[in-house]
């Protein structure tokens, strides 16, 4: 038996959520669904400082009752090994058959997805950038701002990276930054700001983060738990949302239904899946169906549906993380402060003639055993060298744009989804100048980049994945056109990360919703009109 | 209960005892607090099969004698490259605890530009004499190990 909805949205992480709200507010008829894992722990409400220093159970919180952290502690970024987020990362693989080969692969079944564990990094796409997309610019302004608006930003700024960033126009005030981060870029405003040819621009970063209370979420309490889990709602997450789209009568929310196909109909489209509490199978009609599950997960349905067994490329950022030290802080006592990336920078590779992205971060919030597994050092010198070193140090990540990142995704006629990665010989060269670069620009602004401290990530571990089923003006099967539609398989919209023609070095969560907003848009209008 | 009904695992969790009491004794350069230990031994119960590496009597003996052997290439002929493995796990366990929080984010320690300086001069200091120690010792080592048959 089916039941028949105006629209289904497969996914309730940041693109399903935003792409529901347009819909809603038109009056149609719409069900979510999800994988439904839910938090099974509390994130820490005093401030790291006084948790790590009191509570004997924190072991659980860094650790896990059954190790979870210890399981993977030979690469990727320290917030897939925090068991607070095992909920969020949970089965992905598993239950969309996805076999990675030397291409590491992150997705969520939890309510709100990614987002749960998200940076929270926002910028916007500029013109140039979106003369890529097959539609004008202007219709993903209206819904970048209506986003913005909705999920609340922070960090304006009026600096060297206020354009790129672009969102400048929504942003409240700046977070507070640590006193290392704000010597920084003292001195970087001081030294080297407006030179609009350098190499090494710097900005504070923009971040769905607040700085004012929004609603039932606080301002940032800088507890210096951005890693942990946000106690007080302030780093936005697609979960929180979930309890504000029920307010709406024509909206209803089903956790825990997997969908595992979509079957074509020659009327309408169907889902089909299973309930995760008591392994029931249903199937659900709808005039139009969202595919919103992750840009993995919607290529997967999206593949099996239309019998594509062609390998396609994946977009995602190359991406490398370093430390500077910045001598004059030797010695300084912890500071609890913000967590999450308090500067950004951008960096001019000419050997490219490309742009990469990267912000940087306190140390306090990360285990220092996670630095010690990392150091080429004997452990306990590698200790000492640490617990002397590390209040002096702040940590940074780097993003390359999304076209080198090398991965091909294919389905095979068994039903798995192939992900593999295929070296870009660029990305070595790119890499080495970014490196200099950084060194360069830190040497000017009084850090050292550590030597040996730049590592180049494993293929896929930026988490941005993202051009699957890309829009463009004149679509062939298994792409999209300019609204997200699904060449091949009528009324199925694609309206996360996969339908994106480009990803640039950019955060690009934001780009993401507006999109989503954008759709949902077009197809509320579209069913207003059909009435 | 179960390592009583069970000898063999009985026997495999006191050598896990004992490896666990030799790499904290080693990371620290005290002896740990019991605590610790017994959870990491149920840390290799859980994602080691209860194995243990084998520690030669050597460094159960002189735990800092592990320096000769952490990220070196002995590493892998006597602890098939596990021991970084089980140096990080027993690093973590430690470090999550009011007492390894302090004794990690150096957080009783006095802090001042030229204390940092000392320890972190120290630190360099003792990892060149290990460095340039495992150089010169290397070959009167592996005969040692190979004579004590540690060395397959």
């Amino acid at each position: 038996m089916t039941i028949k909805y105006d629209v289904i949205v497969v996914g309730s992480g940041p693109a399903g959520v935003s792409s529901a709200y347009p819909l809603l507010k038109a009056g149609l008829s719409v069900l979510m669904v999800d994988g439904g894992n839910q938090p099974i722990s509390k994130p820490p409400t005093l401030d790291f400082l006084s948790w790590r220093t009191t509570d004997h159970r924190q072991s659980d919180l860094i650790i896990g009752n059954n190790f979870y952290s210890l399981k993977s502690l030979n690469g990727g970024s320290p917030k897939l090994r925090i068991p607070g987020f095992e909920y969020v990362f949970k089965d992905y693989l598993e239950f969309n058959r996805i076999e990675n080969k030397g291409y590491s692969i992150t997705g969520s079944l939890a309510a709100g997805g990614l987002s749960n564990a998200w940076g929270s990094g926002v910028a916007c796409l500029s013109q140039a950038e979106l003369e890529n997309f097959p539609f004008p610019s202007s219709e993903l302004n209206l819904s970048y701002e209506s986003i913005a608006r909705r999920i609340g930003l922070s960090g304006r700024s009026h600096d060297d990276l206020q354009i790129y960033h672009g969102v400048d126009m929504w942003a409240k005030a700046p977070i507070q930054i640590d006193s290392i981060h704000e010597y920084l870029f003292a001195k970087y405003q001081k030294k080297m700001s407006k030179n609009l040819d350098a190499q090494f621009s710097m900005g504070r970063t923009r971040l769905a983060t607040l700085s004012e209370n929004l609603a039932d979420r606080k301002a940032c309490s800088l507890c210096g738990n951005c890693l942990w889990g946000c106690s007080s709602g302030s780093i936005y997450s697609a979960a929180d949302e979930i309890s504000n789209l029920k307010s709406y009568e024509n909206f209803r929310y089903l956790p825990g239904f997997r969908v595992q196909e979509i079957i074509p109909n020659l009327k309408l489209p169907v889902i089909e899946g299973i309930h995760l509490k008591d392994g029931v199978h249903q199937r659900f009609e709808a005039g139009k169906i969202f595919l919103a599950a992750g840009t993995i997960a919607s290529s997967g349905l999206a593949f099996k549906a239309l019998n594509l067994f062609k390998e396609v490329s994946i977009l995602s950022c190359p991406t490398a993380a370093f430390m500077v030290w910045v001598p004059r802080f030797l010695g300084k006592p912890r500071e609890v402060g913000f967590g999450s990336g308090q500067l950004a920078f951008r960096l001019r590779l000419d050997m490219g003639n490309l742009h990469a992205y990267g912000a940087t971060f306190s140390t306090l919030g990360i285990p220092v055993s996670e630095f010690l597994s990392k150091v080429p050092m004997r452990a306990p010198f590698g200790l000492t060298m640490l617990r002397n070193l590390l209040s002096s140090c702040i940590v940074g990540n780097l993003f390359l744009p999304g076209n080198l990142g090398g991965g091909k995704i294919q389905l095979t006629e068994k039903g798995a989804l192939v992900v593999r990665h295929e070296p870009n010989s660029e990305v070595k060269g790119l890499t080495k100048e970014a490196k200099s670069i950084l060194a360069r620009g830190y040497r000017k602004i009084g850090g050292v980049l550590l030597p040996g401290s730049f590592t180049i990530g494993n293929p896929g571990g930026d988490i941005h994945y993202a051009g699957t089923m890309p829009m463009r003006m004149n679509p062939s099967r298994g792409e999209t056109d300019r609204n997200g539609e699904l060449i091949g398989l009528a009324g199925v919209h694609v309206v996360d990360g996969a339908c994106l023609p480009i990803l640039t070095e950019k955060p690009h969560t934001f780009t993401i919703m507006a999109n989503a907003d954008r759709i949902g848009r077009y197809v509320a209008d579209e069913f207003q009109l059909q009435k | 209960m179960d390592s009583l009904s069970n000898p063999d695992l009985s026997y495999k969790r006191s050598l896990l005892l004992i490896e666990g009491f030799t790499i904290y004794k080693y990371i620290l350069g005290v002896k740990p607090n019991l605590v610790f230990v017994k959870k990491y031994v149920r840390c290799i119960e859980s994602l080691r099969l209860g194995a243990p590496i084998g520690v030669p009597k050597l460094f159960i003996v002189f735990p800092g004698m592990l320096a000769m052997v952490d990220r070196s290439g002995f590493e892998n002929i006597l602890f098939n490259g596990d021991l970084h493995w089980r140096i990080n796990a027993a690093s973590f366990i430690c470090e999550s605890s009011p007492f390894g929080a302090r004794a990690y984010l150096g957080i009783n320690q006095k802090q001042s530009m030229i204390f940092n300086l000392c320890g972190l001069l120290r630190a360099g200091f003792f990892e060149l004499v290990v460095r340039v120690a495992c150089g010169v010792f290397y070959f009167p080592l592996y005969f040692f190990l190979a004579s004590r048959k540690y060395l397959t």
